[in-house]
């Protein structure tokens, strides 16, 4: 009996030393390729999925407004999300799930990601200004995404009705089980703001690559985002301190006009390279540019045969995109930072200063020789030309819809019309429905409040 | 732990000391076999003995005289009577019972026991049963043949399942173990005919030894062995099978000719505009293009007509049939030689398969094996085996499935020869008449020819799959045995895919790279490309393992304990090399850095890069206690515990040790006296109930990434989600309790076992739809749910008659209903509900998978359009009908997914040498959604149904039909909602032949001039398909993806 239990307690005796000592076998992780995001690198590699991160910009606010049209057939042969988005119909007018709304926060969540843990990596010589970088660079992308969701869901900023408009939520952490609340369109600003000014702080001047946010970027998008406020003061400032670091601008006379896409990828005034996922509806083969906006071209300007597509049947297709494909330009470019300056300046009464930029632009963008610089000094007559010339220069860049939307604060009374087999849809200045209806599905999982009409 | 110890004392101290000892052997009369599990009893004493391996038993007897019953499964009782002391080893010869069943030895993979004396619920499968049909592999086999054991063909791999579901979102498939130890290659490896037996366990008993893993069941494959004392045996085996061609009834479309008309309708209606202008230059169907031409003038009216009138008399099925499939067939050899001496035992088998399948793809497979059982000592046994497998295969033509275009399906006029035999291009990515326009002639053919695609693009693979094992087995004390066992397992995978210039692949892309300013270049050199992919599998396992088996005058005691540790380790890469020449087998070097020009779209373009190198651990650290108890061979108490850690991630926080334990008891009830009857000679109750796990890698607690691929511009490292931070995401559990009975009759010519069971899932992961304002996506996994499952498992085997004429039924019914306990549903809307008859539905109360569909008010007698309801309205507004409004509330239930009874009747006749069998297996009480017409998918990707024919046309058609109008432009809710409408869903009742096989044997006792034991011959059909079905539109709901196709195969076995 005794040897029974000396045979035991040896087995068990090694048996437990075994597990003791196993401890470390476990520890190793089942997949190579996995990684619980904690390093700089993780965190890089995260902001570095382009395909998540500067390819997924929404077009929704694009696709309303008026810049191009779509034939009756080719608006019958599409889905009815895509008809109800173009009709400016009450409801309904996204897909489900897979939406602009879903890549706004998707976004917002991956920001947060890094936001979340980036101050738990301690900070020394060598990675201090990799970790500010990579923060700065968060921040950016959450502005961004913030944005281009106001932009689309809420209405225009307004000194006094935005401490109570309804605005987006603003999701700061990354707990998901949150429920989502709409913030006022106020404190979606405020949120905007202080993200990139503090992304300003951390970004290099110089960036690794266009794809990725840099200090220009962030003054550019600081300048964008006080313009939609219509705080021209700031507008202006930060224009100034983006064009400060980079300010080229492209002579389209470099360029083939008879090429697919004559713009190139990453040119020369890409400040950030972004890009929309398009809605079909919008999609090249499709979009036909309002013949208004064509006409308005002048036979010497560059722009009328590199930014249109002559169809060969009176309709004229865009193919002027800043990303050298079929897809639609969204990040920021000089000329974007030019015209804005030019803006509040006009507005600001400093009319040689605002004409002296519009006038460095169009010198690149007509014909060697035949540019005469504009020399007016009314100050109405000058912003009406510059909104004129942004709305020329700016087209199909995700844009329009915040233009439309301030201006028409400022009284432009811009109304949208489009016509559809005969019967005529009509979009007029000011409407409740310039804050898009949000996806019918969030609203019933989260009980938020819908836009009303 | 402690416990057991204790109880083992206590036991030891019970032995009486002042008996003789009886030492006995029992073996087989003739064959001198020793036999195992035979059952000693002394009538007047009341104590009983069982023998060993070796056939041995001991007995403290008193002096005297005494009667010795002796009775064992599968031989005639004996009574023998001696006195004591006995002096010398008492040798006892049982005569085999012909007739009678054979005893069933189940393996657990940790031991063999005697099914008699099991508390848990085991189905098991003999060799007989097994090798009715002829397969290439193992689980193909064991539908039909195994109780509780069925196959969910929902996707198109299909998921193995014991006892129905476990887990909601994880991996369903149960725990395959070979002999020992899971298998962790891939079961196909596997030749059939090496396998002995098949054992499934069912409860919480049987498999809750195998911890975290068992949740699923358990299925364990016992390989043939050589036995000690044994005449050399060899068997030769050899069976061709012949296999009908497919039917492709998974395509389903509108016919040629409707179609042809449908697209002159829809040209008509200016639809292909788009398309036409696109920048993308996406194909259009070939009818189109001559309408576009006929409208350009480029050619006539009359040879537009000529023409789609040609079109509208093909049929793409056919011509498909005709030009791609060729006879299939499998072949397949082996030999076995066994044998085995007083100390050595061994077991020698080769086999090889050969397969062709319709489509020209070859497969074959070498296995090896030898295994070796030495007795070094009396107390010291040492076993070998090795197993190889080589398996190589080599892809054949072009699946009709891989015909794809980048906008839809192939329209159903498509030809793919013409009246020569030559390949034929069909629309594959751009329109053909752009491309021929483009690069004045320095471009490749940019046509697609699917006749010779897949030749041009073959994939071969090539598998080394070596598993090697050594068993130590040493007897410290009488009845205490330690054994040590460790598996060594690696399998090799080099595959590789070689696109040659001539495929379709490669002539794309160096065509779409090609820069033509002034001079040509290629980025995309002219060459093959080829992909490698190398994969080696790597398993150790070693397990230490202490046995105790001690007989006391009326207990038998037998526990088991141990350890093991198990390391599975992946490693893997990939990589891409351009412009081969074939015939050199030199290489081009790529820029994958810099963007080119694409020559169709002017868009920046990278060339693919796709190197990668993969590696996965899964490491298992175990310990786990077994045992049983028996008092007077009457009453079975049995226990199990088992701990599990793993390195998944994340487990490691919260549930590194993960405590799994089972209990049980059995009664044999016909031995007590004062149940003693006629009626019922042996009856046993079993009742079992403990829990199990199921762990899934997927699953982790914390945010990860996945590194995924290389920015192209930053050249950094890009990653993405792959999981989102949950922290209180568990393992799942699985508790089962199961109450079973066996019953025998006739001198066991009728046995039966009942088995009713409970399943309880716990703690079960699953997708919960999540507001994306949260940006992780639409459903995040949480351990929301639980699930249960109740059952009833039957099975009879009855010898019907025993004369000249040996005629044996088997006959299994399992009655299965899931539902679900609790479910995590934030979303009510109807749409979640109706998806297919693949969604998870999460209503308390219903099945896990309920049918439920959008209520049907028929078709509007004006125009055809199908009408639901909206509050009780008959409605035709499908935007509210379809939409986040409608709720579980709005539409009709209908019933499971999941059949509620399934089961199979398998006869066998034997009759002077001739033995016929078959198998009819059934499913009933179940529902499944048809597909129906789809206008949207059938205007923009071609894709339709042949109930187009059928669709409402004019007032009053729909008394006939209830197929939608055909509407142009099409609405795309309108089609959802007669998709996923009362109209398509139908039941899945159905009866199914499937097997029969007829075989005659020679034997050298009816032909004495034969120099083999005997021959058989053997004839079987596979697959024979549907008997019986409820629906009446000829689809088999089990094989929705694609029908299994009828295989008839010729056997012929030497045994000498």
């Amino acid at each position: 009996m005794k040897t029974y239990f000396k045979y035991v307690s040896l087995v068990l005796f090694v048996g437990t030393l075994c597990c003791f000592s196993c401890k470390k076998f476990l520890d190793e992780k089942p997949d190579a390729s996995l990684a619980v995001p904690t390093t700089l690198k993780d965190f890089q590699a995260l902001l570095d999925q382009n395909a998540q991160i500067n390819e997924n910009d929404p077009s929704s606010g694009e696709v309303s407004a008026g810049e191009y049209y779509v034939t009756d057939a080719d608006f019958l042969a599409r889905t009815e999300t895509d008809q109800r988005i173009y009709t400016w119909q009450n409801d309904n007018v996204l897909p489900a799930l897979e939406n602009d709304w879903a890549y706004c926060y998707r976004l917002v969540y991956r920001a947060n990601t890094i936001l979340n843990d980036i101050d738990k990596i301690e900070v020394n010589s060598l990675n201090a200004l990799t970790k500010q970088d990579i923060k700065g660079q968060a921040f950016y992308h959450r502005a961004k995404a913030f944005l281009q969701a106001v932009v689309i869901w809420a209405p225009v900023y307004h000194q006094v009705n935005s401490n109570t408009d309804l605005g987006v939520p603003l999701r700061l952490n990354i707990n998901f089980n949150e429920i989502s609340v709409r913030a006022t369109v106020k404190e979606n600003y405020n949120q905007i703001v202080n993200d990139i000014k503090k992304a300003i702080r951390l970004l290099p001047e110089i960036p690794l690559h266009v794809v990725r946010p840099s200090k220009p970027a962030a003054y550019g998008l600081l300048s964008r985002t006080y313009l939609l406020m219509g705080d021209f003061e700031n507008a202006k400032l930060y224009a100034d301190s983006c064009l400060a670091i980079k300010s080229n601008l492209l002579d389209y006379n470099t360029l083939n006009a008879t090429s697919s896409f004559p713009i190139t990828q990453f040119n020369p005034e890409v400040i950030i390279a972004s890009r929309m996922f398009g809605l079909p509806i919008i999609g090249a083969s499709r979009a036909k540019i309002i013949l208004e906006l064509y006409n308005s071209y002048d036979v010497k300007d560059l722009r009328k045969t590199i930014y249109f597509k002559d169809n060969a049947n009176g309709t004229f297709s865009f193919k002027g995109s800043y990303d050298g494909s079929s897809l639609y330009f969204s990040g920021i470019a000089t000329d974007e930072i030019y015209l804005n300056r030019a803006e509040c300046n006009a507005r600001l009464g400093k009319i040689p200063t605002a004409l002296s930029d519009l006038n460095a632009l169009l010198k690149k963008r007509y014909k060697t020789g035949t540019y005469i610089d504009y020399n007016l000094t009314d100050q109405k007559a000058v912003l009406e030309l510059i909104l004129k010339e942004r709305r020329k220069q700016l087209l199909m860049r995700g844009l329009r819809w915040g233009d439309i939307k301030r201006l028409n604060r400022e009284g432009a009374g811009i109304n949208l019309t489009r016509i559809i087999n005969g019967k005529t849809y009509y979009l007029p200045a000011n409407s409740a429905r310039f804050a898009l209806p949000i996806p019918e599905d969030v609203i019933a999982l989260s009980g938020m409040p819908q836009n009303k009409y | 732990m402690k416990k057991y110890i204790l109880l083992m004392l206590m036991c030891i101290g019970i032995i009486s000391t002042k008996a003789q000892t009886l030492k006995g052997k029992v073996i087989e009369a003739g064959t001198s076999k020793p036999l195992q599990n035979i059952n000693i009893k002394i009538d007047k004493l009341n104590i009983s003995a069982i023998t060993n391996e070796q056939g041995d038993f001991t007995f403290a007897l008193k002096k005297g005289e005494a009667l010795l019953e002796i009775t064992g499964i599968g031989y005639l009782s004996q009574i023998k009577i001696i006195s004591s002391p006995y002096n010398g080893l008492l040798t006892i010869e049982l005569v085999p019972a012909i007739n009678q069943l054979e005893e069933v030895i189940v393996n657990t993979g940790y031991q063999k026991i005697a099914k008699e004396r099991a508390t848990g619920s085991f189905s098991h499968i003999s060799n007989e049963t097994f090798n009715q049909q002829i397969s290439t592999d193992v689980m193909s086999r064991l539908e039909g043949v195994a109780p509780a054991l069925s196959v969910d063909r929902r996707t198109l791999s299909g998921s193995i399942m014991v006892r129905g579901l476990s887990t909601l979102t994880g991996d369903r498939s149960p725990l395959i173990i070979l002999d020992e130890f899971p298998y962790a290659g891939d079961i196909t490896n596997i030749n059939p005919n090496d396998v002995e037996t098949v054992t499934i366990l069912k409860d919480a008993a049987a498999a809750s030894i195998w911890g975290a893993k068992a949740g699923n069941g358990v299925i364990v494959i016992t390989t043939k062995k050589g036995s000690y004392n044994k005449k050399i045996q060899i068997n030769v085996n050899a069976s061709t099978s012949i296999i009908e061609k497919p039917n492709l009834n998974e395509y389903n479309n509108v016919s040629a000719a409707e179609y042809v008309d449908l697209e002159k309708f829809l040209f008509s209606k200016g639809y292909y505009t788009s398309q036409e202008n696109s920048t993308a230059k996406i194909p259009l169907s070939p009818a189109v293009e001559l309408m576009i031409s006929a409208r350009d003038g480029k050619i006539t009216q009359e040879q537009l007509q000529v023409q789609l009138a040609f079109l509208k008399t093909q049929d793409i099925k056919n011509n498909y049939s005709n030009s791609f499939f060729k006879q299939a067939f499998n072949n397949q050899y082996n030999v076995s030689l066994k044998g085995g001496g007083s100390n050595m035992s061994w077991y020698v088998f080769t086999g090889y398969d050969q397969n062709k399948s319709a489509l020209g793809a070859d497969y074959s497979r070498l296995n090896l094996k030898l295994d070796n059982t030495i007795k070094l000592t009396n107390k010291l046994e040492i076993g070998i085996s090795l197993l190889l497998g080589k398996i190589s295969s080599k892809s054949g033509r072009t699946s009709f499935s891989s015909i794809t275009t980048n906008n839809g399906s192939l329209p159903p006029y498509t030809q793919f020869v013409d009246d020569l035999g030559n390949p034929l291009a069909v629309m594959k990515t751009y329109r053909s008449s752009f491309v021929s326009t483009l690069g004045g002639g320095n471009l490749l053919d940019w046509n697609y020819y699917p006749l010779t695609d897949g030749i041009n693009m073959p994939s071969t693979s090539a598998k080394l799959d070596i598993l090697s094992n050594l068993r130590l087995s040493y007897t410290l004390l009488k009845g205490l045995k330690l054994s040590l066992n460790y598996q060594y397992e690696k399998e090799n995978t080099n595959s590789n895919l070689v696109y040659g210039l001539d495929s379709y692949y490669t002539r794309n892309l160096i065509n779409q790279f090609t820069q033509i300013a002034g001079t040509v270049t290629r980025p995309v050199p002219l060459g093959s490309i080829r992909n490698d992919n190398l994969n080696v599998l790597t398993v150790n396992n070693i397990r230490g393992q202490l046995n105790y088996d001690h007989q006391w005058k009326d207990i038998n005691l037998s526990v088991l304990g141990g350890g093991e540790l198990r390391e599975a380790r992946t490693t893997g890469n990939g990589s891409t090399t351009y412009g081969i020449d074939e015939n050199t087998l030199r290489n081009v070097s790529v820029d994958n850095v810099n963007p080119y020009k694409s020559i169709v779209t002017g868009s920046n373009i990278y060339i693919p890069y796709n190197n990668n190198y993969d590696g996965l651990v899964n490491k298992y650290l175990s310990t786990f206690i077994n045992g049983a108890i028996n008092y007077k061979g009457k009453y079975t108490l049995s226990g199990s515990a088992r701990r599990d850690a793993s390195n998944l991630f994340g487990v490691a926080t919260n549930d590194l040790w993960n405590p799994l334990w089972s209990i049980g008891a059995s009664w044999l009830i016909s031995e007590e006296d004062f149940l003693k009857t006629k009626f019922l000679p042996y009856a046993r109750l079993r009742l079992t109930y403990g829990s199990s796990g199921n762990s899934d890698s997927k699953n982790a607690a914390f945010t990860t990434i996945s590194y995924t691929g290389t920015n192209a511009y930053t050249r950094t490292q890009y990653a993405g989600f792959s999981n989102y931070t949950n922290p209180n995401l568990k393992w799942e559990t699985v508790n089962t309790f199961n109450l079973g009975a066996d019953l025998r009759w006739f001198n066991n010519r009728l046995s039966a076992s009942f088995d009713y069971y409970v399943k309880k899932s716990l703690d079960l992961i699953g997708g919960d739809p999540i507001d994306y304002t949260g940006g992780v996506g639409f459903k995040i996994n949480r351990n929301a749910a639980e699930i249960s499952a109740r059952g009833f498992d039957m099975e009879i085997n009855s010898i019907n008659t025993n004369g000249a004429l040996k005629w044996t039924t088997s006959l299994f019914m399992n009655l299965y209903k899931d539902r679900v306990d609790k479910y995590y549903l934030t979303s009510a809307a109807a749409s979640t509900f109706v998806n297919g008859n693949n969604t998870i539905n999460g209503n308390i109360g219903l099945p896990v998978y309920a049918i439920y569909a959008y209520k049907w008010a028929g078709l509007n007698p004006q125009n055809g359009n199908p009408r639901g309801y909206v509050n009780g309205e008959i409605s035709e507004d499908y935007t509210t009908i379809t939409g986040a409004k409608a709720t579980i509330a709005d539409l009709t239930y209908f019933g499971t997914a999941f059949p509620k009874l399934t089961g199979a009747i398998g006869n066998s006749l034997k009759w002077n040498g001739f033995n016929l069998d078959f198998r009819i297996t059934y499913k009933f009480g179940y529902y499944f959604r048809r597909e129906g017409i789809d206008y949207t998918s059938l205007y923009s990707a071609r894709k339709g149904n042949e109930e187009y024919s059928h669709r409402w046309q004019q007032p009053g058609d729909e008394q006939n039909t209830s197929v939608p109008s055909a509407i142009y432009p099409s609405v795309s809710n309108r089609d959802n909602f007669y998709n996923f409408s009362e109209a398509t869903i139908l039941k899945g009742d159905h009866i199914r032949l499937q097997n029969i096989g007829l075989g005659y044997v020679f034997s050298k006792q009816a032909i004495k001039q034969l120099s083999f034991q005997n021959i058989t011959l053997r004839i079987v059909a596979n697959n024979l398909g549907i008997l019986w079905r409820s629906n009446t539109y000829r689809l088999d709901p089990d094989y929705p993806m694609a029908e299994p196709t009828k295989t008839f195969s010729f056997n012929l076995q030497f045994n000498l």
